[in-house]
């Protein structure tokens, strides 16, 4: 599956694969004015680098315009621990 | 606006005319009887691309005066002197959402698939982000207050990427420490996080809300001095029996930012639609928090987008 073969509402069920290089390439970096690209890792086990398809598709920097190339997976969100409750007040 | 005229814009930093208090030299929305600040925050709008309509004019003017004591909404409370951030996300793109309502020359940033529409800055609950401010941007440790609007309600299921989380930062100690605390409603509680551990703020009134609205943290003294440091969830107060102590770890990556909860080494993000963000000096009643919700919820719906 590519970009352009999603729908818009779709967009929250897919992510675009990184690599580890392609990774580094992205942080700091923007796709739009006052928009940066966010890689985080995804919930799979071992976990992936992955971009949003929002970011994907709205990259308009030409330096990235590679991203809109990237192997679409589906998302896997981490899953967020409980929170441990105390009193403390360190 | 392109990318082209924006690298042309960001290299000659030809941002002077957006000073604060002054009206653009160069046209833009017009209404010549606007508030100065609130005409500065639309000339800025208007060079960033985004033709602001009458309705919204009306709206922004309205709103910046109500901040100031002397809108149709509010007489009685200055909520402008102490401003540090004020968001009203208007436009289609992060360039125009960004701009700054108290200082239309800065915009902030946003991180990862933000959507920008008629609603606000709309989370992807994946890995999107903002700015919000620094720590060392708040006016004072147990003087501050941090709102923002949902646009739209809590989703009731899906864990996995449908999170209702905000961030708030809030600084302690002076310059020497900076707490953070983290708001998460995912858990239909409400949490401060630092480090490790989580604080929970309490509530008689039930569980947090599922609607969308005006939310907020309040501080505006410590225990030990008879203030409080309380959150607000439509109206509901949810207050917690101490006051919260943290020193703020930047290399925990701990960042002021809203739409993303940071607990331990895992980061969620929010997929909730911001229309609205402020933070300023502290409200210290229940009566004060119902007259601000009050301005800004007949700014949201000047704007449709009230829930």
């Amino acid at each position: 599956m590519n970009l352009t073969e999603l729908k818009a509402s779709d967009y929250d069920k897919y992510v675009g694969l990184l690599t580890p290089i392609q990774k580094d390439q992205l942080v700091g970096r923007q796709y739009a004015p006052n928009s940066y690209f966010n890689p985080v890792l995804d919930g799979n086990q071992p976990p992936n680098w992955i971009i949003s398809v929002e970011e994907m598709a709205n990259c308009i920097n030409p330096d990235f315009e590679w991203v809109k190339a990237l192997p679409i997976i589906p998302w896997v969100a981490p899953a967020p621990p409980e929170p441990i409750e105390t009193d403390a007040t360190d | 606006m392109s990318w082209a005229k924006y690298k042309r814009l960001s290299s000659s930093k030809d941002l002077s005319i957006f000073r604060r208090g002054t009206t653009a030299s160069d046209g833009g929305g017009g209404g010549g009887g606007n508030d100065p600040d609130a005409q500065a925050y639309i000339d800025a709008l208007d060079a960033a691309g985004y033709t602001v309509s009458g309705a919204e004019e009306t709206a922004i003017n309205n709103h910046f005066l109500d901040l100031k004591g002397t809108g149709p909404n509010n007489s009685t409370y200055d909520w402008w002197t102490g401003i540090v951030r004020l968001l009203p996300f208007i436009g289609t793109n992060a360039a125009q959402q960004g701009i700054e309502g108290q200082n239309p020359a800065s915009a902030i940033n946003f991180y990862g698939g933000m959507t920008f529409s008629s609603i606000g800055a709309e989370g992807n609950g994946t890995n999107a982000y903002f700015d919000f401010f620094r720590p060392d941007e708040l006016p004072d440790d147990y003087n501050n207050s941090i709102w923002v609007y949902s646009s739209i309600d809590r989703p009731t299921s899906g864990f996995q990427n449908k999170l209702y989380k905000a961030l708030f930062d809030q600084s302690l100690g002076g310059v020497r420490y900076f707490a953070n605390y983290e708001i998460d409603f995912v858990f239909d509680r409400m949490y401060s996080y630092h480090g490790d551990y989580a604080n929970r703020f309490t509530s008689n009134l039930g569980q947090v809300p599922t609607t969308g609205g005006f939310f907020g943290t309040s501080r505006y003294n410590s225990k030990a001095n008879g203030g409080g440091f309380n959150i607000y969830a439509n109206g509901v107060q949810y207050t917690i029996s101490n006051d919260i102590l943290g020193v703020y770890n930047a290399n925990t990556q701990h960042t002021p930012g809203l739409a993303q909860l940071q607990y331990g080494n895992v980061s969620s993000f929010s997929s909730l639609a911001f229309g609205y963000a402020l933070i300023t000096t502290g409200v210290s009643t229940t009566t004060e928090e119902a007259a601000l919700r009050a301005c800004v919820e007949a700014f949201m719906t000047a704007l449709s987008r009230n829930v």
